[in-house]
């Protein structure tokens, strides 16, 4: 081995080295960001806005912060806003199902009553 | 020094040999999620939600990092545990609207078949009222109102000559019938006799009609007629003018007792002049007239198996064995005309149209015939003589595709069989 070959296998080893430091570091790829922009939108689209309007307010909020974060260079706190922003969005679309199939389940129960002549049941929708 | 420094390590043993430090988010988190996991109703809801919920506690347990990435985490698992108890009500609800909707489906059903009965119930109400209004309508075309009768009567009048100049025996002698409706044809001879015309009783129930405008023909009322006053109104004025030249006519007819007492056969012109002016007045006082008065003029018909007499449909409430008003005077007619003959056998059958199905008309005919037989044996007829048979529409003496033979085949006959 030359000693030219040898300085190009260092290099090598050296790029490599630095290579493997800067994936080691913390980093928000864009896909994290579509997931949460995504789960944001599906929340917006399965009524949040009525049925859990607190959750959606923090997914957006968190949403925004996490795109500043990542804009600030703090990547690691972006992460983490990211992720709490996808799990409020998901909790929003759970609640927002919940509040309309309760809802269909009180149409249906009064439609029930009136074909049976009763009144029917007057019972305010539970909050989970 | 040694033992010193022994010491002081067993001593650090022992600090890294005690209780761990408690996750107190993790233990509330993993209580929850056993809660729901063991819950009987949404334990085995929403898996999928739950699974996830459990990999995020998991993740909060093994995280011994840092408190900032712990909180994280917590926060995480929180609401992953949050999610899986919506995801599973979420479940029990959509299986609760799915029992409703299936009550739904079933209580719709119920009322559909609720509906459809009520419209078949209403149904059959409207052909019932249309049969009547049908038979109603049959009676109508059957027996024409007063004044068509009076317009018969009076042409009658006028194509009658007057053949015989005193009233001749009837064919058959009836018997007296003391119904207040028999006034009706009672002063209807009478006041044929004193017009001259020679009318038997066996006449129908618009040459009865034409009789008792037979005087009127001359006069106005028969009282008129015996004063041999002009005629002062039209015939169908009658009513009203019946009533103004004889006002105490009307109050003795009242008072007086029934015409029927006088045989209608064999009025004689005194008695027809005491009744004749109440006659006006029972004629307008009774609704039923026309079958009053072909009631009492019934007669016998000869037939090859003995004479028979035919009673018309009209005695009967429509579509029902009950008699009508003024039955009784056809009835007594009847059970007189079979008194004079009392060692012979009676038949009597009841028929019907060909409207309605064959096993109604059958029961109506035959419950028809017994009510005959009942009212019959109730006036003195012998119940081992009568022989009774409902026939319904199986012996059609008209067509039946108009209304008029129709009528003529609901009948109930009476006959005197000659072998008995």
């Amino acid at each position: 081995m030359t000693p030219t070959a040898r300085k190009i296998h260092v290099l090598a080893l050296l790029s490599l080295c630095v290579a493997s430091a800067f994936a080691a570091r913390p980093h928000t790829p864009p896909a994290e960001l579509q997931n949460a922009a995504a789960a944001l939108t599906l929340a917006e689209e399965a009524g949040a806005a009525t049925y859990a309007p607190l959750e959606l307010r923090y997914a957006g909020e968190q949403l925004e912060q996490a795109r500043q974060a990542e804009q600030s260079g703090d990547l690691n706190q972006a992460r983490r806003l990211l992720e709490q922003s996808q799990v409020n969005s998901d909790l929003a679309v759970a609640k927002s199902r919940l509040g309309r199939t309760r809802e269909a389940v009180q149409v249906q129960a009064a439609a029930n009553a009136q074909l049976r002549g009763e009144p029917g049941p007057v019972t305010p929708p539970e909050t989970p | 020094m040694r033992r010193a420094a022994a010491l002081v390590f067993a001593a650090l043993l022992a600090a890294c040999g005690s209780a761990p430090r408690r996750d107190l988010d993790f233990d509330r988190l993993h209580a929850s999620l056993q809660a729901l996991a063991t819950d009987p109703e949404l334990g085995k809801l929403a898996l999928a939600e739950r699974a996830l919920a459990e990999a995020a506690v998991r993740r909060l347990d093994a995280s011994s990092i840092n408190a900032k990435e712990h909180a994280q985490l917590s926060y995480l698992a929180e609401r992953r545990v949050d999610i899986a108890y919506i995801a599973a009500q979420t479940e029990q609800e959509k299986a609760r609207l799915a029992q409703l909707q299936r009550e739904h489906a079933e209580l719709l059903l119920a009322a559909s078949r609720r509906e459809t009965e009520a419209v078949r119930a209403e149904l059959d109400r409207q052909r019932r009222d249309a049969l009547l209004q049908q038979e109603e309508a049959e009676r109508g075309g059957a027996t024409p109102p007063q004044a068509g009768t009076a317009a018969v009567a009076a042409a009658a009048a006028n194509s009658t000559p007057p053949a015989v100049p005193a009233a001749t025996p009837p064919v058959v002698s009836l018997p007296d019938v003391d119904m207040t409706q028999a006034a009706a044809a009672a002063p209807a001879a009478a006041s044929n006799a004193t017009a001259g015309r020679a009318e038997p009783p066996a006449v129908d129930a618009r040459r009865a009609g034409s009789a008792a405008q037979d005087g009127s023909a001359l006069p106005a009322t028969p009282s008129a007629a015996q004063a041999g006053t002009p005629p002062a109104t039209p015939p169908a004025t009658q009513d009203g003018a019946a009533q103004p030249p004889a006002p105490s006519a009307s109050t003795s007819a009242a008072s007086a007792p029934p015409p029927a007492a006088v045989p209608a056969p064999s009025a004689t012109p005194a008695a027809q002049a005491s009744s004749a002016p109440g006659t006006a007045d029972a004629a307008t006082a009774a609704a039923d007239l026309p079958l009053a008065q072909r009631l009492a003029a019934l007669t016998p018909d000869a037939d090859s198996g003995g004479a028979r007499i035919t009673l018309e449909d009209l005695i009967f409430e429509p579509g029902t064995a009950t008699f009508a008003t003024g039955a009784e005077i056809g009835l007594a007619r009847v059970a007189g005309w079979l008194a004079a003959a009392p060692a012979q056998a009676i038949r009597i059958e009841g028929h019907t149209d060909a409207t309605g199905s064959p096993e109604a008309n059958l029961s109506l005919s035959l419950r028809r015939a017994e009510a005959v037989r009942d009212a019959l044996v109730a006036r003195g007829v012998a119940a081992a003589r009568i022989v009774v048979s409902g026939e319904g529409a199986a012996e059609p003496v008209a067509s039946n595709d108009d209304a008029q033979g129709r009528a003529r085949n609901r009948r109930v006959v009476v006959q005197l069989l000659d072998g008995g």
